[in-house]
């Protein structure tokens, strides 16, 4: 006598697809999508990202089932523990390869999987490599692995979680290389810290007031004094409102990405620059972020692209609430995960 | 006599005084070790106080506490009962059946359960139990069903109260004998437990009752027992104990197929945590795991009068005391109470003075079942009806005649919702989520404050609740925005909102934007609303307006097909799409800069503050002014260079004020810190040192439940219930559907039936892997894949487990069988559960077996989807040619294929010579090359030592004993039961091993071979000696004296030898005539120890039997 069927929650299209199985994995309850860009001419199904990002989830479960239809438009997923990065051989990495025609930001692999991790059995420590990493913001939506680690991963630590054994190792940088495909980063996740229930918070109050900005200025393969203007421009919106300002300035060169044997050699992608930056306000724990990339095609001056992650930042700021947009998947989620206790916040 | 002089007392010694201005030895220990040790010994005490913190989430009224009696039977379980019974509720059941729910003082209930002696039942109840009244036959002593429950209830969570009650004590005749057995049995009750442990005395039975004093004493201590500490199983998952159980399948349905799954309804009070308010997931142990298909709260068949006050104040209606308030204290749905019985789906009502259903008869006495057969004689009146007509609202007119009724039902009436149903005849618009009329919400809180029927609501009066809803309202719109200034107004008196309804309710018809969370949640499950709209809604923009900026922002970005804008919409994004350009233009005016200036540290909080101040009061703004004019007054002397200083100080002081604000903002306890007021609004105001972390987590924790409640407490009843579930405490009833026949036509309400909710993980499956210990008690080792029962959370299931050690942590190894008197692992298919739940096991429940039934005990370790145990598995080869370190292998391996897997394995010889696979050999296939670090023998056998991995049998067998259950058998059983025989192998049996003593010949070599060895290698012999040697020369002859002395005692001792012979046969002799007499004696000790023994089980017998005819106990006399 076997497990009885499973009762699966049916979902349509890809939208919010790394949530819905990120939850799904949470709360152990299957799922079918169906309809995935089913009416897409060019490339129904699955995208490679999304492929990518169902492998990820395989290695870091134990006993999920995943079945995707010929064509990709239908997808059951089963959910299986959550173990973390033990079983697997090879050190206590987890390794993660992104084709090169993933155009997502790594990022969009990086918050499903902080929102994983705090139940896990084991630490969970992931390394994403290959020729699809992009390290930073991508057109595509995604924020840069910067705003991750300052303003993402910065929440955690209201729900219990040790923030000195959460760790996001960025080892090589990249922007999106031609086409805003691919590019050739290294990052490593390292979650070292699990609950079992998360506590809940009370984020109720007024968000306070921003008393000082952050931020990363990067620059991949192009001249480092991209940066420096991109600061420049910044601070000349944000100077007046807030006096205290410090934003690094990242230069790296770009990734080598392809094999020796192949016919171009290696060569290097993912050039660009962007500029991420985050508000802390004086309540603790009310971060807002801005990002903003170069798009991969060019004709943006580093100028433009500062004052546009500047004001992003102000209509980030001007919305208020105690979470942004980028966060409240974050928050939502494990407050919903904790226990019965009314946690309260402010979006 | 007089002038008798003694000799005067030597003079004391003078005391030195102190030199300082205080005696030092004042300020000192007298006894500093002692003192030294108190306080060791206060701190020990203290410590021992502690414990981890944990959150007790019994609810504000708390469900009935489980008392439940456990014993062998004839015990006197049920006169235990009765006797409770009728000293609570002044009331005597003639056959107690089921859950009994007695009020025993103002705010606490107790609920009684008899656990009947099934092993089943008995596991059930250490589950849910809060009170363990253990019984105990003091003439009898301890037997098996005690230790039995004893050991369950450890490994289920051991209640904090476990009472034992010794009965049968006027059996003992002499005072002594009495004395003697209550404090053996004492001592051993407390071996069990723990030194200390209650143990209650109840002496002989008068008018088949317990003696009343002795069962007041019994009830003092149920009554003011405190909360003990919750147990973590219970704390973390919802159950109820059902005490009333209904069939509600469509009759036409049982006729066309008696056997089909029926429609039930349970009820019984809610424990534990909140039981979810849709689809919850629960295990019925003896039935399985069922999704709640309906669940509604009841009014509480049983209420304290505590509830009954709040109840009556809340409902205004006073004081209505009935004439039979004393009967409803007593809650026992299954047991027959004056004279009514609910049994399944069948009621009876018995009499004995015979019926008499006349309504109109004055002054008689009826029981309830009677009650309830006249009040059907009653024309039906609809609810609310009176004589004059309908009143809906308080102030509202009557109404006598309904114009038109077309709300009439449009489904066929449903099992659950039966009284909701008959109440929305009335109340279209009462269904609060379903119809979707968002305009009616404040009529709707009238009438559930009217209404109050479903739950018991401990709202203080009407209008208090409607205070709280003016609360919540405002709470509400100052989340959303800032426009609802405007509308808040009108809701300052709940008397005035009322008496203007109508006006109010026409001003809202044209455009009123709700701030209730109800109407969110509302407009959020509104499936035919996307989420754009709904927003639209909420912020209450008409549907003219449209955001048309938005729209033509899309447009500008996408330049695409209509398709792919939708695809790329699905598309995540965590940076929104922004138009930079409309941006900048915003923010380059310098007014929204300044706008947003608030929001940042560089605030102006001085313009701030005037612009509140402006906003709220026009006049105080220039009001500040003064007080500059009167400082200016006193401390300006000069005339010159007076504007210039009063500009300046005039700058200073603000300067200042806006630093002193500034300061107020930041400092922790400042007027304007935001945390500062949270701390002082939630009372948390006091500091913890280091030494206070207990008292710190505690404080923490009730301040998290204090946020719960008064969250909560804002929502109304339905919407509560839809947020939180239905609490514990709350009467509810639950509809399963789809339960076999056989739990209806086989219940029996002497069995306990529990339902217990079920979390996520608990409903999935997977191989768990438990710590697990046989019991020292059960007579036999437990085998690897032998079927075994456990009891673990609320379920008890038949899988098939495989022991396993840890083989110096490498690996898990698997054992045949659980070692004699350690631990082990388990590892079995089963459903998943958190670790560190503790679980029993059962080889089978049945009570035929005589032992100890519990077979292990144990706790879960970890959870997975998959297994990592390995069985050794040894390869034996024998070597067919041998070289110096080199040997050709046989008989290992039969294809080539093997041997490429196990290529560079280390394989070993008996003799424990090393060595490894090489090379499969080409021609003989299965032979290979092997290297060693020695040379073997052609007898050695080479063995390669191997790991098989193990997988427990994916099998799951729930306890089904309520609806007929038969386990999985042991293949002897089968065996056994069909008559088969043992099928034996020839290769396994077993036979004397032959093993030839090898035997090695002497080297001999040839004579002419030896004569040509090199001198090196010639074979030393040595020659024959010549000589005669020291030894023979020194042999010893006898002769002469010592010869004859030598015969002499030869004879003598021949002699001697005779005589004891013959003393020997005359002692067997006398022997042989005693052993005889033994042997009668024993006989005859036999024959009287036989008869004893039948006297005793004779009297045993009868009590066995007194439990099977279902009579219950009680019936013993010796």
């Amino acid at each position: 006598m076997a497990a009885p069927a499973p009762e699966y929650l049916r979902f349509t299209t890809h939208k919010s697809l790394t949530h819905r199985l990120v939850l799904s994995t949470l709360t152990g309850r299957p799922v079918h999508i169906s309809q995935i860009r089913s009416s897409s001419p060019t490339n129904p199904g699955l995208a490679p990202h999304e492929i990518s990002f169902l492998r990820l989830l395989d290695s870091i479960t134990n006993g999920s089932v995943m079945q995707i239809s010929y064509t990709g438009t239908t997808l059951t997923y089963i959910p299986g523990l959550i173990t973390g990065s033990v079983s697997t051989g090879g050190g206590d990495v987890v390794r993660c390869v992104l084709p090169e025609t993933c155009r997502r930001g790594v990022s969009w692999f990086l918050l499903p999987l902080c929102m994983l991790a705090p139940f896990s059995k084991a630490p969970i420590n992931v390394r994403f490599e290959g020729d699809g990493v992009i390290t930073s913001a991508t057109e595509t939506g995604d924020v840069s692995v910067d705003t991750v680690r300052t303003a993402i991963l910065p929440l955690y630590e209201a729900f219990g979680i040790i923030g000195s054994k959460l760790e996001l190792r960025i080892l090589q940088r990249s922007c999106a290389g031609v086409g805003g495909k691919g590019g050739g980063g290294v990052v490593e996740l390292r979650f070292g810290s699990q609950v079992r229930l998360p506590k809940t918070l009370h984020m109720n109050r007024s968000p306070g007031r921003v008393k000082r900005i952050r931020g990363v200025a990067y620059s991949t393969g192009v001249s480092a004094s991209n940066s420096a203007r991109m600061i420049n421009a910044a601070r000349g919106v944000l100077n007046p409102l807030v006096p205290d300002i410090h934003v690094a300035s990242q230069y790296d060169q770009a990734p080598l990405v392809g094999d020796k044997g192949s016919a171009g050699g290696k060569k290097r992608t993912g050039v660009g620059f962007g500029l991420s930056l985050i508000a802390e306000c004086s309540s603790e724990g009310v971060i807002y972020s801005a990002d903003v990339p170069a798009p991969s095609q060019g004709g943006v001056t580093p100028e433009d692209i500062g004052k546009r992650c500047a004001y992003q930042l102000l209509e980030m700021v001007s919305q208020g609430g105690c979470i942004t947009r980028v966060g409240a998947p974050t928050v939502l989620t494990l407050m919903a995960m904790g226990s019965e206790d009314v946690g309260r916040e402010e979006i | 006599m007089d002038d008798q002089s003694n000799r005067p007392h030597r003079p004391s010694k003078d005391k030195k005084k102190h030199t300082g201005d205080r005696n030092p030895k004042a300020f000192s220990f007298a006894n500093p070790g002692r003192l030294a040790k108190t306080a060791a010994r206060s701190h020990d005490i203290k410590e021992k106080r502690l414990h981890v913190p944990q959150i007790d989430r019994i609810p504000e009224e708390p469900p009935p506490r489980l008392v439940t009696i456990v014993g062998p039977p004839g015990v006197g379980k049920t006169t235990l009962l009765k006797s409770l019974v009728k000293r609570y509720a002044k009331e005597t059941l003639s056959d107690p059946q089921g859950p009994i729910t007695v009020v025993t003082s103002k705010r606490q209930r107790l609920t009684f359960v008899e656990c009947p002696n099934e092993l089943e039942a008995m596991v059930d109840m250490s589950k849910v139990a809060d009170i363990v009244l253990l019984m105990i036959d003091g003439n009898f002593g301890f037997e098996m069903e005690t230790m039995e429950f004893l050991n369950i209830l450890a490994s289920s969570g051991m209640p904090g109260n476990v009472f034992g009650i010794l009965t049968h004590l006027d059996l003992f005749r002499k005072p002594q004998t009495l004395k003697d057995a209550k404090k053996r049995l004492k001592n051993r009750f407390w071996s069990e437990l723990y030194q200390g442990a209650h143990l209650f005395y109840l002496s002989g039975v008068i008018n088949g009752r317990y003696p009343d004093r002795e069962i007041h004493n019994l009830s003092r201590f149920l009554s003011v027992m405190k909360n003990p500490r919750p147990l973590i199983w219970r704390n973390s998952h919802p159950y109820s104990i059902i005490d009333s159980f209904r069939d509600v399948t469509h009759p036409t349905k049982i006729e066309e197929d008696p056997k089909c799954d029926r429609t039930v309804v349970l009820s019984g009070y809610l424990r534990g945590t909140n039981f979810a308010a849709q689809g919850q997931r629960v295990h019925i142990p003896g039935l399985g795991d069922y999704t709640v298909a309906a669940m509604e709260s009841l009014p509480d068949p049983c209420p304290t009068p505590y509830m009954d006050q709040a109840l009556a104040k809340a409902s205004g209606k006073t004081g209505r005391r009935r004439l039979d308030e004393k009967e409803k204290k007593l809650h026992a749905p299954m047991s027959d109470k004056s004279g009514l019985k609910i049994d399944g789906d069948m009621i009876w009502i018995t009499r004995e003075k015979g019926f008499n259903f006349d309504k109109d008869a004055e002054d008689v006495e009826r029981g309830e079942g009677e009650e309830l057969i006249v009040s059907l004689q009653n024309e039906r009146k609809l609810l609310g009806e009176a004589v004059e007509g309908v009143q809906l609202f308080s102030n509202g007119d009557a109404i006598t005649s309904v114009a038109e009724e077309d709300s009439g039902r449009k489904q066929p009436r449903s099992a659950r919702f039966v009284e909701r149903d008959e109440e929305s005849d009335e109340e279209p618009n009462d269904e609060g989520f379903v119809s979707g009329d968002e305009y009616d919400s404040a009529e709707e809180i009238e009438l559930t404050d009217d209404k109050l029927g479903r739950a018991f609501r401990k709202s203080d009066d009407p209008a208090g609740g409607d205070i709280a809803f003016a609360d919540s309202d405002s709470d509400l719109g100052s989340i959303s925005g800032e426009e609802e200034e405007a509308e808040s107004s009108d809701e300052d008196g709940d008397t005035r909102w009322k008496e203007n309804m109508l006006k109010t309710a026409q001003q809202l018809q044209g455009k009123r934007r709700s701030y209730r969370t109800a109407d969110l949640a509302k407009l959020m499950y509104d499936e035919s609303l996307t989420a754009s709209e709904v927003l639209k809604r909420w912020r209450g923009e008409v549907e003219e307006a449209e955001d048309i900026e938005e729209d033509s922002d899309d447009e500008a970005f996408f330049k695409k097909s209509g398709r792919e804008t939708a695809d790329e919409k699905f598309e995540d994004r965590a940076i929104p799409f922004l138009d930079y350009d409309a941006l900048e233009a915003k923010w380059s005016v310098d007014d929204n800069i300044e706008a947003l200036r608030q929001r940042f540290a560089t605030a102006d909080l001085l313009g701030e503050k005037k612009a509140d101040q402006s906003g709220s009061d026009d006049g105080e703004g220039e009001d500040s002014d003064e007080g500059d004019g009167a400082f200016e007054d006193l401390e300006t002397g000069e005339g010159h260079k007076h504007d210039d200083l009063e500009a300046e100080r005039a700058k200073n002081a603000k300067r200042k004020e806006e630093l002193k604000m500034r300061f107020e903002e930041e400092d922790r306890d400042g007027f304007n810190n935001d945390k500062a007021k949270a701390r002082q609004e939630t009372g948390e105001d006091e500091e913890f040192g280091e030494d206070d972390w207990y008292d710190a987590q505690k404080a923490r924790i009730q301040k998290q439940l204090d946020i719960n409640k008064a969250e909560f407490e804002l929502l109304e009843d339905s919407q509560r219930v839809n947020v939180e579930g239905f609490r514990a405490g709350m009467y509810a009833k639950i509809v399963i559907e789809g339960a076999a026949s056989e739990f209806v036509t086989r219940f029996s309400p002497r069995m306990p039936i529990i339902v217990g909710g079920l979390s996520a993980t608990e409903d999935r499956f997977g191989f768990v892997q438990v710590r697990i210990k046989r019991h020292r008690w059960h007579k036999k080792i437990l085998k690897t894949n032998d079927p075994l029962i456990f009891s673990m959370g609320w379920r008890r299931f038949q899988t098939m487990p495989v022991y396993s050690i840890s083989d110096s942590r490498v690996r898990n190894r698997m054992l045949k069988y659980t070692p004699e008197h350690m631990h082990c692992f388990g590892t079995f298919y089963g459903p998943l559960i958190a670790p560190n739940s503790g679980f029993s096991c059962y080889q089978s429940f049945s009570s035929k077996n005589p032992g100890f039934r519990i077979a292990a005990t144990g706790t879960v370790l970890n959870v997975d989807e998959a297994t990592e145990i390995v069985k050794k598995l040894k390869l034996t080869g024998a070597p067919y040619k041998i070289f110096k370190n080199t040997a050709f292998i046989r008989d290992m391996f039969t294809t080539a294929v093997e041997i490429a897997k196990f290529e560079g394995a280390s394989i070993k010889t008996v003799s424990g010579v090393r060595g490894q696979i090489k090379k499969a050999l080409s021609k003989p296939e299965g032979y290979f090359r092997a290297t060693f670090e020695d040379k073997i023998l052609m007898s050695d056998i080479v063995f390669l030592r191997a790991w098989y991995p193990v997988k427990p049998h994916r099998f799951y067998n729930p306890v089904m004993n309520l609806i007929g259950w038969e386990g999985m058998r042991l293949t002897g059983e089968v065996r056994r039961d069909e008559g088969l025989p043992t099928p034996q192998q020839k290769n396994s049996q077993y036979k004397p091993v032959e093993r030839a003593t090898r035997h090695f010949n002497p080297l001999r070599v040839p004579r002419a071979l030896a004569a040509e060895l090199p001198f090196k290698s010639q074979i030393v012999q040595t020659k024959k000696q010549s000589k005669e040697t020291y030894m023979r020369k020194r042999a010893v002859v006898l002769g002469g004296e010592e010869k004859k002395a030598r015969d002499l005692m030869q004879k003598v001792m021949t002699l001697r030898n005779e005589k004891v012979a013959k003393r020997r046969v005359a002692k067997e002799e006398k022997r042989k005539e005693y052993r005889k007499k033994v042997e009668e004696n024993a006989e005859k000790r036999g024959e009287r120890e036989k008869k004893e023994k039948q006297e005793y089980w004779r009297k045993e017998g009868k009590k066995r039997r007194a439990e099977t005819d279902g009579e219950g106990g009680g019936k013993r006399r010796r």
